[in-house]
């Protein structure tokens, strides 16, 4: 069998939930579940920090469960400081939260901030957590963090009720788990890729982490939650198409190459 | 040209550059390759001078606190040492003194969070833990004979790493498969974004420039073909 054949069968496999309707999304997990019914239980006006760990290449995955829990939050009217680790994911973050903003018709500054990426890493979690306002001294804006009513009353990641990471790395969902409580009961959720789920999965057990959404069964889950199936249900839909032709292709080349075999002198 | 079309051109031909690269290693596929690195590094350097070392550095240099600033611009001189080889050793003082203080911010702060919180649940399991708990424990108590022991091993040890090497080599496909989806998911929406430029009303870019890089390709292959 040629390779070409393999290829153009996957992408037609991961091309035909395209042009037809999305399904029904499937019933959330408790890991989900549970950090959807964190977000029900704040009250409005909580700050919840969301932190954009991810750029283009884990963005198919990770930006619809971005999507889908953004909205979530500017429903419950919370207030959001969006934040960074990966810096080539600045631009793909910022245009998720004004998306998600203009869908609800929040107002940048005042119902969300949009604080960008700043070097440092683990270094730059602790001093968010002596002082978010020196740690991130203006917006991606330009405009300064004390002028921002959104931070009026927000000094340190402490007053933060909840941290979410959407991880395309585990280790920058651990970095939060790690150097942001030091003391402080600040919950933290997580969402990371299908193959990063289970490296967080004993985090979750342990109570570290209120809840998880993994790869894109995951953002399917949370959209059915919020009833709004969109770019986390199509996309299972594709994957899971893919995953079923790959199955078929290497159950297939396996009998011919056991039948190849037996021919063999 | 508007935006849309523009960014419908150049997106669908850096996508069919890079995915060409299925077919063979050509032209298209390197140039994407480089312009990807280079824009992502220069799109981090841009935003690490104009994010931090403008407002955090250059901004309080000029206006006079040199003190504050001594330390910082010090490693930071040490680490710049490794540019030329007569003062590449200082840079080893100005790795030593970050990985120090990293190491200082990290050992019991990670100690309690990955070794300490984490004790607890994965026994708690075990009295009560049925089939799943036990047969975990088995397998990682086998991986770890597989991939510790030395020696030349009895008949019975034998069996038992080869048990340890079958579970490793489950847990690696496990792995492996946990990993298809998400190359799937990024497989896919390269492809609806290539369908999506297939519209008459950008002027199919994705035809268009799909239909060259195969001409490329056909050429390279024609060129390279014995004689």
């Amino acid at each position: 069998m040629s390779r070409g054949l393999l290829f153009a069968a996957l992408a037609a496999a991961l091309m035909i939930p395209h042009v037809v309707p999305p399904g029904t999304p499937p019933p959330a997990s408790p890991a989900v579940m549970a950090l959807a019914e964190r977000i029900d239980a704040l009250r409005p006006l909580a700050v919840v920090l969301v932190s954009f760990d991810f750029d283009a290449a884990s963005a198919p995955e990770l930006a619809p469960q971005a999507k889908a829990l953004l909205r979530h939050l500017f429903q419950r009217h919370l207030r959001v400081i969006a934040v960074g680790q990966v810096p080539t994911g600045r631009a793909l973050a910022r245009r998720l939260l004004l998306e998600a903003a203009e869908a609800t018709r929040k107002r940048e500054g005042e119902d969300f901030v949009d604080l960008g990426w700043r070097p440092g890493g683990p270094a730059l979690i602790l001093a968010m957590g002596e002082d978010l306002r020196k740690a991130f001294p203006e917006d991606v804006r330009g405009i300064p963090s004390e002028a921002l009513p959104c931070l009026r009353d927000v000094r340190i990641l402490a007053d933060a009720r909840l941290i979410i990471s959407f991880a395309q790395r585990d280790a920058d969902a651990e970095a939060w788990l790690t150097y942001a409580r030091r003391g402080h009961p600040i919950e933290i959720g997580a969402g990371t890729t299908a193959a990063g789920g289970p490296a967080l999965a004993p985090f979750l057990k342990s109570g570290q982490l209120v809840g998880l959404i993994t790869g894109l069964q995951g953002a399917a889950e949370y959209e059915g939650l919020l009833k709004t199936p969109g770019d986390g249900t199509r996309g299972l839909g594709a994957v899971t198409t893919g995953c079923r032709t790959l199955a078929v292709l290497v159950v297939l080349a396996n009998l011919l190459a056991w039948r190849a075999k037996g021919r063999r002198p | 040209m508007n935006a849309d079309l523009f960014h419908a051109w150049l997106a669908s031909g850096l996508a069919l550059a890079a995915l060409s690269f299925l077919v063979r290693d050509n032209p298209a596929s390197r140039l994407a390759e480089h312009l990807f690195a280079g824009l992502s590094v220069g799109y981090a350097t841009v935003l690490a001078v104009k994010g931090t070392l403008l407002p955090s550095w250059w901004a309080p240099l000029r206006a006079g606190n040199l003190a504050g600033l001594f330390i910082p611009t010090l490693l930071g001189l040490l680490l710049l040492g490794s540019l030329h080889a007569a003062t590449r050793r200082f840079a080893g003082w100005g790795l030593a003194a970050l990985a120090g203080f990293g190491a200082g911010a990290a050992i019991p702060r990670i100690l309690e969070s990955h070794v300490l919180r984490q004790i607890h649940p994965a026994l708690a399991d075990l009295p009560g833990g049925g089939l799943v708990a036990w047969a975990s424990l088995a397998a990682s108590a086998l991986v770890l004979l597989h991939t510790t022991a030395t020696g030349t091993p009895g008949p019975v040890r034998k069996r038992l790493e080869g048990a340890g090497g079958l579970c490793l080599t489950a847990f690696l496909g496990a792995a492996f498969g946990a990993g298809v989806p998400g190359r799937f998911a990024v497989l896919q929406d390269q492809l609806t974004r290539l369908a999506d430029a297939c519209r008459p009303s950008l002027g199919c870019p994705a035809l268009v420039l799909g239909a060259g890089i195969a001409l490329v390709l056909l050429r390279a292959r024609h060129d390279n073909s014995p004689r």
